[in-house]
């Protein structure tokens, strides 16, 4: 197993009514298992699954990309600054 | 001499007097300044609907990362380019106000500013962290952007 932070922003943050949290997940679980991981535990996320951006250690990562331990793990809806 | 950067992600208000010196070299004959300011009433097909403000957020140090990373892919591709500065503002910002700057300067006016601060705004919208929820007196919706950064951007 390995701990991973996840933190939701904007829209996301909202929906699931959580800022940050730990989570424990096995060792070969990427980016896409997270993904689906985190719908399971809030299940309202799945409406909007289709938009849901990650970033892991505050870089854009392929969905298979395995996750390392201690990971900062973002959650977010497509950005919108400017 | 070096070609002068600057980047911020703050508050404040923006100082266009001391960005403007700050990215003008000797060399400098020309600066293209686009600035972002935001709407009172937007028609959406043909409603008009009116915010009051705009409420931004940013995962501060990726957003700062990613707005060094814009700056990069914009030197890359205006070598001619001289200063650059890119300031987005966070928090709650009134009608009107001004949001956001990405300033480029050069010795003349055909060496790319122009494309160099569109292509500064374009990217900020889609690779770099910030999201900004319109805020009216009818309503409060989180703005969603519409691009998918891919792997590596």
């Amino acid at each position: 197993m390995k701990k991973v932070k996840i933190i939701f922003f904007a829209s996301l943050r909202d929906i699931t009514g959580e800022r940050e949290l730990e989570l424990e997940v096995l060792d070969d679980v990427n980016l896409s298992d997270l993904i689906a991981l985190l719908i399971h535990k809030y299940p309202k996320l799945e409406q909007i699954k289709s938009i849901i951006i990650a970033s892991v250690n505050k870089e854009y990562k392929p969905d298979d990309f395995v996750i390392p331990p201690e990971s900062e793990i973002a959650i977010f809806p497509p950005v919108s600054g400017g | 001499m070096e070609n002068p950067t600057i980047i911020s992600l703050s508050p404040e208000p923006i100082s266009f007097d001391n960005i403007l010196k700050a990215i003008t070299l000797p060399t400098t004959g020309a600066s293209v300044i686009f600035v972002g300011i935001v709407r009172g009433i937007t028609n959406v097909q043909s409603e008009l609907y009116q915010t009051t403000e705009l409420e931004y957020e940013a995962y501060q140090e990726m957003a700062m990362e990613k707005i060094r990373q814009v700056v990069e892919e914009m030197r890359t591709r205006w070598a001619n380019i001289e200063g650059i500065a890119i300031q987005q503002r966070v928090g709650t910002i009134q009608v009107g106000s001004p949001t956001t700057l990405i300033a480029c300067t050069a010795a003349h006016r055909d060496t790319g500013v122009f494309d160099a601060a569109k292509y500064g705004i374009d990217r900020l919208k889609e690779i770099v962290p910030i999201w900004k929820k319109e805020i009216g007196p009818s309503r409060s919706v989180w703005v969603h952007g519409e691009y998918n950064p891919k792997p590596g951007e």
